[in-house]
């Protein structure tokens, strides 16, 4: 159990990284999801399944779709 | 060169924010289990209190109801504040979808997406989950819809009229409960008592499930307005 | 000691009600939309005008307290709402302004009234819930709303300018909401309860580097929630972006309930003891009066109008903070003597420089040539609550500037006395400076002052309901600073609150 529990800490903070690092908004909004989904799981360790799905359901899907059409009208260079 | 400081002053920021975040919070006190304090209390009569399975539910929407309130009254000025800043009044014709085995999988597997929206929303005093997560994941059917069938699938269907009328009546039906609570209990959102059943079926625990599907329906529709009027373009752009 | 006052949970479900109303309200009639915000309003105004009446004796000895309790007693879940002399003469003064601010929205805003009288009304439930609260999440919940709500109302005109200046204030707002949501969940975990009564009664019991960490973070939301000077630079930027009714509601109303939560918090919830133990009181005397100076500098410079008037504004709420940092009885009675003044002279400011511009270019201090001449009896109300805010004598402004100035002098600290006398004489430069302007002769056929005053019967016409409420302020402003000694018995009940915090204490937690 501790030893899945660092494990998961490590790829969260690793994703976090990732996420801020990478220039490519794309691949931010991917290392986010990832961020979101092993986030999802350390809180089903904890037995928070309320807070888990919640994290499951906006984190990772939701969110992910409003930063992709938010990209995608700035790639279109639509400023208005 | 210049970059490469703005990234250094940015990690020297957040380390020393991230130190200082770690000194306080170490001296927190410890954890003390859950025998005691408000857990405890929770733990040993919540059940009592509320006649909801779900603990969780039960604090959301029944100790703690009108803070519930105000955070799906946040929801709302969101969307309306979205909507203002965003409404662009152009059918959003980006795309024609991806290809037809897609479409097909995807048609099978939508209405067991949808049960499970609902039974997420309607088991909230009885399992995880509730209406928070329900709306939000019949609102990803809706985005789901116009990843793959083209963004004008869901739009002619359920079109933002119906999905504020939806939300507005989400609004309704928690404000009606709320001012309900004050007629026949004596408090703004107290849990109506003449609705309560035996602890366990789906029709129990007071006026959780009517509150659970009003917020339900009102971030489900919410949540999809936020998505379309986001992916709306401009008219120029279309051609 | 009832708990059963179910008028100050109407006082925040009737605004919320009525914004949900206003939202359908695309398809109705303009006149039935109107009326239906004016009587939303007007409701609220008679709601907690009708409160004070009916309970004017007990408001007199100040033992006035009005206490309602949402969810199952006994148990430690219960959310409390509770009215003092503090919150209701707050409660008072803001649905009174924002009533005079309704009305001259019917007019002012011509397209998607509808979502723009939503979420009005949503701010407006925002701010009753805000000050009628006994609880820090609620509190900290309607905080977070009044930012969400205003935000896409600064950008509701929607070009470049605004949309910037709105993302400035959103992500301003956010973090100060951050901060002080680290407050609170320090306070749970040393003490278990959100309460303010209870978490007042246990402050003391909080280690002491615990206690400066989480007076810091309240600090620190506070004052950038209020403008004060390293981080006030969104300010003037969110306040001039918006229309003139809502730069009216930020300036004139908004920032008074932010110095109310101040009060609350710092007086009520921590005692002000701790501040002045850990030091922090002085810092924030002097950082305060330094901001208030730079507000009243900046506003020099400012070629905007709007953005003059929002400068003046930090300058005032630096000195409103400042006084009150005091901690004396006459630095009460000033304090909230010019919190009052304050309310009604931007209002009236913001609004009448709304119905000024509808006709020049842009708010350039060059595109202002003349305008004088074309409204002159606008003008001359605008002139006269400058005249307030710079603190000529019949007016209110003077009123509660003298009295400022003599807490200052009482209490021997002479750098505010200082930087309110040199406020009020950079105010009387940058405020000719746009007087002159307006004055400037141009060639153009408008009515003489005479034929104005002689067209007074037709003072329902749309435009002139615009300027009744104009004239409106400019009568309280007069009309209450000949008789300021109206405001002596809830300004002193509400001072009593302020420095007896034990009785709001005892009651909240004994009801």
């Amino acid at each position: 159990m501790a030893v899945l529990e660092i494990i998961l800490v490590i790829f969260l903070v690793f994703s976090a990284l990732m996420a801020v690092y990478f220039d490519e908004e794309l691949i931010s909004i991917i290392f986010l999801s990832i961020f979101s989904l092993v986030l999802t799981a350390l809180y089903l360790l904890h037995k928070a399944a309320d807070v888990a799905l919640a994290e499951a359901v906006i984190g990772a899907g939701l969110n992910t779709a409003i930063f992709m059409s938010a990209i995608s009208q700035i790639r279109h260079g639509d400023s208005d | 060169m210049n970059k490469l400081m703005k990234k250094i002053m940015i990690s020297v920021v957040l380390t020393g924010v991230a130190f200082a975040l770690y000194q306080n919070f170490s001296l927190m006190p410890e954890y003390q289990g859950l025998n005691e304090g408000l857990s405890n209390y929770i733990i040993k009569s919540g059940l009592n209190d509320t006649g909801s399975l779900n603990l969780i539910t039960a604090v959301l929407y029944d100790y703690r109801a009108f803070d519930s309130l105000g955070e799906s009254t946040v929801i709302f000025g969101a969307v309306s504040g979205i909507v203002l800043i965003l409404s662009r009044k152009m059918l959003p014709v980006s795309s024609k979808g991806l290809s037809f085995i897609v479409k097909r999988a995807l048609g099978i597997m939508t209405p067991f997406i949808a049960l499970f929206g609902f039974y997420v929303i309607t088991h909230g005093h009885l399992t995880p989950g509730g209406g928070f997560q329900g709306g939000v994941i019949l609102a990803a059917i809706s985005i789901i819809f116009s990843i793959v069938y083209g963004s004008a699938f869901d739009y002619r269907r359920y079109s933002p009229q119906t999905k504020t009328l939806f939300e507005t009546g989400g609004a309704l039906t928690f404000l009606g409960l709320g001012l309900a609570g004050i007629l026949m209990e004596g408090a703004f959102l107290q849990n109506l008592g003449f609705l309560t059943a035996e602890t366990g079926t789906l029709i129990s625990a007071g006026s959780i499930p009517y509150i659970n599907i009003g917020v339900g329906f009102k971030v489900g529709a919410g949540l999809a307005i936020i998505f379309y009027s986001m992916i709306q373009k401009t008219f120029e752009e279309d051609f | 000691m009832s708990w059963m006052n179910i008028e100050l949970i109407l006082l925040i479900t009737l605004p919320a009600l009525t914004a949900v109303l206003m939202y359908f309200s695309r398809d109705f009639n303009q006149r039935v939309r109107n009326f239906l915000a004016v009587s939303g309003a007007g409701a609220e105004l008679y709601l907690i005008v009708s409160l004070f009446i009916y309970n004017f004796d007990q408001v007199k000895n100040s033992n006035f307290f009005l206490q309602y309790t949402i969810g199952y007693q006994d148990t430690p879940f219960v959310i409390n709402f509770a009215m003092d002399n503090l919150s209701l003469l707050f409660s008072l003064i803001v649905t009174g302004a924002v009533f005079l601010i309704v009305i001259f929205s019917t007019q002012y805003i011509k397209d998607k009234e509808n979502r723009y009288f939503g979420l009005f009304f949503l701010v407006l439930a925002s701010i009753q819930g805000t000050i009628l609260t006994a609880d820090l999440f609620t509190l900290y919940l309607f905080i977070e709303a009044i930012t969400i709500f205003t935000t896409p109302l600064i950008s509701f005109k929607k070009t470049e300018e605004t949309t910037r200046a709105a993302m400035q204030y959103l992500f301003y707002g956010i973090t100060g909401g951050v901060f002080f949501f680290i407050s609170i969940i320090l306070i749970y975990f040393n003490l278990g309860t959100l309460k303010m009564a209870a978490v007042a009664e246990s402050f003391a019991l909080i280690s002491t580097p615990m206690q400066l960490t989480i007076i810091i973070f309240f600090l620190l939301a506070l004052l950038i929630k209020l403008g004060i000077f390293p981080i006030h630079f969104w300010l003037p930027r969110a306040h001039s972006a918006c229309p003139a009714p809502i730069s009216a509601l930020l300036s004139g109303v908004l920032l008074k309930v932010y110095l109310y939560i101040f009060m609350r918090l710092f007086w009520t919830m921590i005692a002000f003891d701790f501040l002045v133990e850990l030091h922090l009181s002085a810092f924030v005397l002097d950082l305060a009066l330094v901001s208030s100076l730079i507000g009243h500098v900046f506003a020099l410079q400012a070629d905007n109008l709007k953005k003059m008037l929002a400068y003046s504004s930090i300058g005032h709420i630096g000195m409103i903070l400042a006084v009150l940092m005091l901690n004396t009885e006459a630095a009460f009675y000033g304090g909230m003597l010019h919190i009052i003044a304050h309310l009604m002279m931007k209002s009236g400011l913001f609004l009448s420089s709304g119905y000024l511009l509808q006709t020049t270019l842009s708010h350039h201090i060059d595109d202002l040539k003349g305008i004088g001449h074309k409204n002159r009896l606008v003008f001359i109300a605008f002139i006269t609550v400058c005249l307030g805010t710079i603190g000529m004598p019949p007016l209110i402004g003077f009123v509660s500037k003298w009295y400022v100035l003599l807490a200052f002098l009482k209490a021997r600290h002479f750098f505010g006395a200082f930087v309110v006398a040199a406020g009020s004489i950079i105010a009387l430069i940058y405020y000719l400076r746009y007087i002159s302007q307006a004055y400037e002769t141009v060639k153009s056929e408008s009515p003489s002052l005479k034929e104005e005053l002689i067209s007074l019967k037709a003072f329902f016409k749309s435009t002139n309901t615009m300027k009744s409420v104009i004239y409106t302020f400019t009568l309280l402003i007069i009309f209450f600073g000949l008789g300021y000694q109206l405001f002596e018995i809830p300004v002193n009940t509400a001072i009593f609150e302020l420095l007896n915090p034990q009785k709001y204490i005892e009651l909240v937690l004994g009801g």
